[in-house]
């Protein structure tokens, strides 16, 4: 009987691209002032978080930026129990996890982001959260390790 | 980091069974510096590296013999974006004497305009060698003076 093998193989792919015009403020504010700085549609008023630099909705040019605080109202959320590899350090990341789409306090957009409860069985839609910020920060939406419960409110 | 750009990346690990057919020919490659190749008892191709089945008459193959070492050059290529990280990189199809069809593999110890097709090349294996196909480290080019012996 043959030896039978089994080959192994890590694919590194790194990258690099221009943030553009439109993000490149929202990295600054982020990293300087952990400030999250959304873009307000001058026709629907909504306000995007991550900003985008044109409304969906109205097809028009975003040129407004507005101050999104870092407390927020969880609008989804789901319990993953598959353990995944996370792709940027090759880890695995412990699971149970929770995903969530949340809707930061003054943008109309929502945000997908990792949940941390203490208790899981008491996470519901409309929870209040707040962000949990890493330091140092770096410029990207990361510098956010994850929500967690706001209490005191 | 510069504001106007964002570095990342990302390590993506996986491992694949070889089967039955690519583990024997790699342990050949590893145990007896040898290459194999399968010939298929329809057409009559020699395949090689190695296949189980030919995929043009789709039957078993049956017979395994060896093939190489020496061979010819078809098609190269030193493709710009891969040299980017490896400047030597040189990419080859190498017919094997013996074998019907071309493997893929890389080039070494030679100067690029001394590359054509039709060129004669041998292998050059690996010191320590894993039971993988770069346990055959590279094809390079005869030495005129030997062309003749090979």
């Amino acid at each position: 009987m043959t030896e039978l093998l089994k080959i192994s193989h890590t694919m590194h792919l790194e990258w690099r691209y221009g943030v553009g015009a439109s993000f490149h403020e929202f990295i600054a504010a982020l990293r300087a002032r952990a400030q999250l700085l959304g873009r307000r549609c001058p026709s629907c008023q909504r306000v995007y978080l991550p900003p985008r630099p044109v409304c969906g909705n109205c097809y028009v040019e975003l040129r407004d930026w507005v101050e999104v605080r870092d407390t927020g109202t969880v609008r989804a959320f789901t319990i993953v129990h598959t353990p995944i590899i996370d792709p940027t350090t090759g880890a695995r990341r412990p699971s149970p996890y929770t995903m969530a789409l949340i809707q930061l306090d003054g943008a109309d957009t929502t945000l997908n982001h990792y949940l941390e409860a203490s208790d899981p069985t008491k996470l519901r839609i409309g929870m209040r959260v707040r962000a949990v910020w890493r330091a140092p920060r770096t410029g990207l939406l990361g510098d956010i390790s994850h929500f967690t419960e706001l209490t005191d409110e | 980091m510069n504001d106007d750009f964002v570095t990342a990346g990302v390590n993506l690990q996986f491992s694949y069974a070889a089967g039955a057919a690519a583990s024997r020919f790699l342990c050949a490659l590893r145990d007896e510096q040898k290459i194999f190749g399968a010939r298929c008892p329809e057409c009559r191709r020699v395949l090689a590296p190695a296949r189980s089945f030919c995929p043009r008459c789709f039957v078993e193959t049956n017979e395994w013999l060896e093939v190489g070492p020496g061979g010819t050059l078809g098609a190269f290529v030193a493709p710009p974006f891969a040299q980017l990280l490896e400047p030597t990189l040189t990419l080859a199809l190498i017919q094997l004497d013996g074998a019907d069809t071309a493997l893929v593999h890389r080039l070494g110890e030679f100067d690029a305009p001394m590359l054509r097709r039709g060129l004669r090349v041998v292998p050059v294996f690996a010191a320590s060698r894993r039971g993988h196909i770069l346990d055959l480290a590279y094809f390079k080019p005869v030495e005129l003076d030997n062309a003749h012996s090979i």
